[in-house]
């Protein structure tokens, strides 16, 4: 079994066509949620360079039984983290001239929107932190996803403190952008 | 239009599609595994709101984030299991006594000052350990883990008659914890990610303490780590360190001593 990349492969011993499959679908699925929009295109390299990566760095010693155990899923995470990062650096270097990037337009991007995407999320940002800390930390959890058992557990609070928090600092945050004119 | 536009959908959104701005700076980014342990529940409250806090103004880790989350729940670990219990309860299935526990919180909490009053500070603290032991280069530290010593104990049992090896040798700074990653041989461990180990350190034959492992526990660098409260360590003493397989059959796969100077 091995895994196809440009230039060559990498062989899984131990590994089945099925085990090879399930672990990349996984990793697909949690990709699809997560790939910031100017790497869509990149997402199944994304996802097969962290399959190679976390096949390497267990020299090939993935087994089936390993599959569900929290170091993969872990190394996965990290991996996929640090190739995300990684053309993100690239794209925001500042160039000598003060511009960003590296001046080459990915296909379908369009500047002028990417500037109001990235000042609107620079506001909201600016707004999550002006909030109380509490409301602050319980909202930042529910934008990025994580459900009420999930930030009841994470915060320690009981679920109508987190009901209450998200509920709170949500409106907060909306009158912030409120207030400085930001809008959908 | 109203800000009541902005439904919760909307602002998730606006927050997940676009790149971050050139003002984050990437070097104060939180590490990628720290945002896993968030995940699962297995930081500290205060090093938990330290990171959130962080990505409320960081696009970077925010993203890291809800990264974190999406592969945690896809691999079925998402949250802490909540008959788990606090973080407390969690932490003190691992950590004992009670005072490594408030070691390590302290230890979680003082991350963040580390960081902004030591910015030139090289990232990876310069080994003390001296003697005989084998050495392996440091590995690279998390990023923010400053104020630990770590120490690398790999797997040699020792055997009857066999050449007697001298501990390794160490000495902690004041505002230092020390970290032990147990390197045992990986043909040494069960193939079950669920079979239990069990870490004891020993002093003069009495337990120290002790910690559970998993063989799924295992580090991206193929080890275990083990904080210790340096309040039950003393200069001048040897500690033994064992790890030991528990199930099917009970062994011990690694053994290894330091020996802690006096500053």
């Amino acid at each position: 079994m091995s895994v196809d990349f440009e230039g060559g492969s990498v062989g899984l011993e131990g590994l089945s066509p099925a085990d090879v499959e399930h672990i990349r679908r996984r990793l697909t699925e949690a990709m699809s949620r997560v790939c910031p929009h100017w790497l869509v295109d990149e997402r199944e390299d994304l996802v097969q360079a962290a399959l190679i990566r976390i096949v390497g760095m267990r020299g090939g010693r993935v087994g089936a039984g390993e599959l569900a155990s929290t170091y993969l899923w872990k190394t996965a995470n990290s991996v996929m983290l640090d190739e995300i990062r990684r053309p993100r650096w690239r794209y925001e270097r500042t160039t000598d001239d003060g511009r960003i990037g590296d001046g080459t337009p990915t296909p379908g991007q369009d500047p002028e929107r990417d500037a109001v995407s990235k000042e609107v999320a620079t506001q909201i940002h600016d707004c999550l932190q002006a909030l109380e800390a509490s409301r602050r930390r319980a909202v930042v959890l529910h934008l990025a996803g994580f459900g009420r058992r999930e930030i009841v557990d994470l915060l320690g609070r009981s679920l109508k403190q987190v009901d209450n928090l998200v509920h709170r600092g949500t409106r907060d945050l909306r009158a912030c952008l409120e207030r400085k004119g930001v809008r959908p | 239009m109203t800000a009541e536009q902005w439904t919760d959908a909307r602002l998730s959104q606006a927050l997940a599609k676009t790149s971050a701005p050139a003002a984050a700076d990437p070097e104060r980014c939180y590490h990628a595994d720290l945002f896993w342990h968030l995940v699962r529940g297995e930081l500290g409250k205060r090093l938990t709101a330290e990171m959130l806090d962080h990505s409320a103004g960081c696009p970077h880790c925010l993203q890291a984030l809800r990264l974190a989350r999406a592969v945690a729940s896809d691999a079925g670990a998402s949250a802490p299991d909540p008959s788990k219990g606090s973080l407390q309860s969690t932490l003190q299935k691992f950590f004992h006594p009670v005072a490594a526990l408030a070691y390590l919180l302290l230890l979680l909490l003082s991350f963040p000052v580390y960081r902004l009053l030591t910015p030139s500070e090289p990232a990876h603290p310069s080994p003390v350990v001296t003697g005989t032991t084998p050495q392996v280069p440091l590995p690279s530290v998390p990023e923010g883990l400053r104020g630990l010593r770590l120490l690398r104990l790999t797997g040699d049992v020792a055997f009857r008659g066999g050449a007697k090896q001298e501990p390794a040798r160490l000495v902690l700074r004041p505002e230092e914890a020390l970290a032990l990653k147990l390197f045992p041989e990986l043909e040494d461990l069960p193939r079950d990610p669920v079979a239990s180990l069990t870490i004891r350190v020993l002093e003069g034959g009495k337990e120290q303490a002790s910690a559970r492992r998993q063989v799924g526990d295992l580090e991206a660098d193929e080890s275990f780590l083990l904080l210790l409260d340096p309040g039950m360590l003393q200069a001048g003493k040897t500690y033994r360190v064992e790890l030991r397989v528990d199930s099917p059959a009970p062994r011990v796969v690694l053994t290894q001593a330091f020996r802690l100077d006096a500053r």
